[in-house]
């Protein structure tokens, strides 16, 4: 369990310091709050993955795939914690 | 005793048949060597193995688990691609907690391949010490079977001796390698396959693999 968590932790942070940097940026417009910020978030998080790990590091996925977990689980874990933030936004 | 069954893998890209039929099995302590000529599709059936690709047909078997999924694998296959895979920002004595079991984690720590770059990241790395990084990890790691995809290319010839040493003293694990340095692939193999047009043939000698026009027949 702990390993999953290192993995998923190793994904995931070169993704989210740029996709949270982006979503604030994006917000600035119409104001930063939570609401503006989940919004920019729910594109530019995929939109980060998809150009950091699809373009850039593609042969990454074979690392973890060695521990269990698929491009398509990937995918999947992205568009749900983006779709989930901005649910979360919506009933707050 | 521990064993991997692959069979009736067929795949396809567009119109062009790639693998038709393929049948290999492999047992722990067993150590199997797969030829083949550039674009005959070996990364291909590795990577339908290790299901990070999804043949048009395919049964693969460990023990009596039918795997299907990349998290059917976990622990029972690790595969070695040709290409770097490391994460570049990990340091190498994190990335051996990941991979290895304690007692592992011990030997590859104190290897001395591993220990000058246990505080090293990927990213300093020449290509060869990174190369003996990524099959050391892959060899020790936890999964019962091992598919090695080239790795003997960028390795000095007495590095490729000593990992030749450490892949035969696993004798708990089962191994399915492919390398051009096929002499070295013939010397640590138990059974030779050739895959040649489209199809798996097991191989009992070098004549045969002139005769499969793998070699060239001055040799």
């Amino acid at each position: 369990m702990l390993i999953n968590l290192k993995v998923l932790w190793i994904f995931y942070r070169k993704l989210l310091i740029p996709a949270v940097l982006f979503s604030l940026l994006t917000s600035i417009p119409a104001g930063i709050n939570f609401e503006t910020f989940s919004f920019g978030f729910l594109f530019i998080f995929p939109l980060m993955h998809y150009f950091i790990y699809e373009l850039r590091l593609k042969n990454e996925y074979h690392f973890y795939a060695n521990f269990g977990f698929s491009r398509i689980s990937f995918w999947m874990i992205t568009v749900a914690f983006s779709i989930i933030l901005k649910l979360i936004s919506v009933i707050l | 005793m521990s064993k991997l069954h692959i069979d009736s893998i067929t795949k396809s890209f567009g119109k062009k048949d790639i693998l038709k039929d393929i049948y290999l099995s492999c047992e722990t302590g067993n150590i199997c060597g797969l030829l083949g000529r550039n674009g005959s599709g070996k990364s291909t059936v590795f990577q339908i193995i290790f299901g990070t690709i999804k043949g048009d047909t395919q049964y693969i078997k460990f023990n009596d688990i039918i795997l299907k999924n990349q998290s059917d694998r976990k622990n029972r296959i690790a595969y070695l691609p040709q290409h770097s895979f490391l994460p570049k920002n990990i340091k190498i004595k994190n990335l051996i907690d990941l991979f290895c079991a304690k007692e592992n984690s011990t030997k590859i720590s104190q290897s001395k391949f591993i220990q000058p770059f246990l505080n090293e990241t990927p990213n300093t790395l020449s290509g060869g010490e990174l190369r003996i990084v990524e099959v050391l990890l892959i060899i020790y790691s936890k999964a019962e079977f091992v598919l090695l995809d080239e790795p003997f290319h960028s390795l000095s010839p007495k590095t490729v001796t000593e990992i030749k040493t450490i892949i035969k003293q696993q004798t708990d694990k089962g191994f399915i390698i492919s390398d051009h340095q096929y002499h070295d692939v013939l010397d640590i193999s138990d059974n030779i396959f050739l895959l040649s047009d489209t199809h798996l043939k097991p191989i009992k000698d070098l004549t045969e693999l002139k005769r499969f026009n793998y070699l060239p027949t001055t040799i």
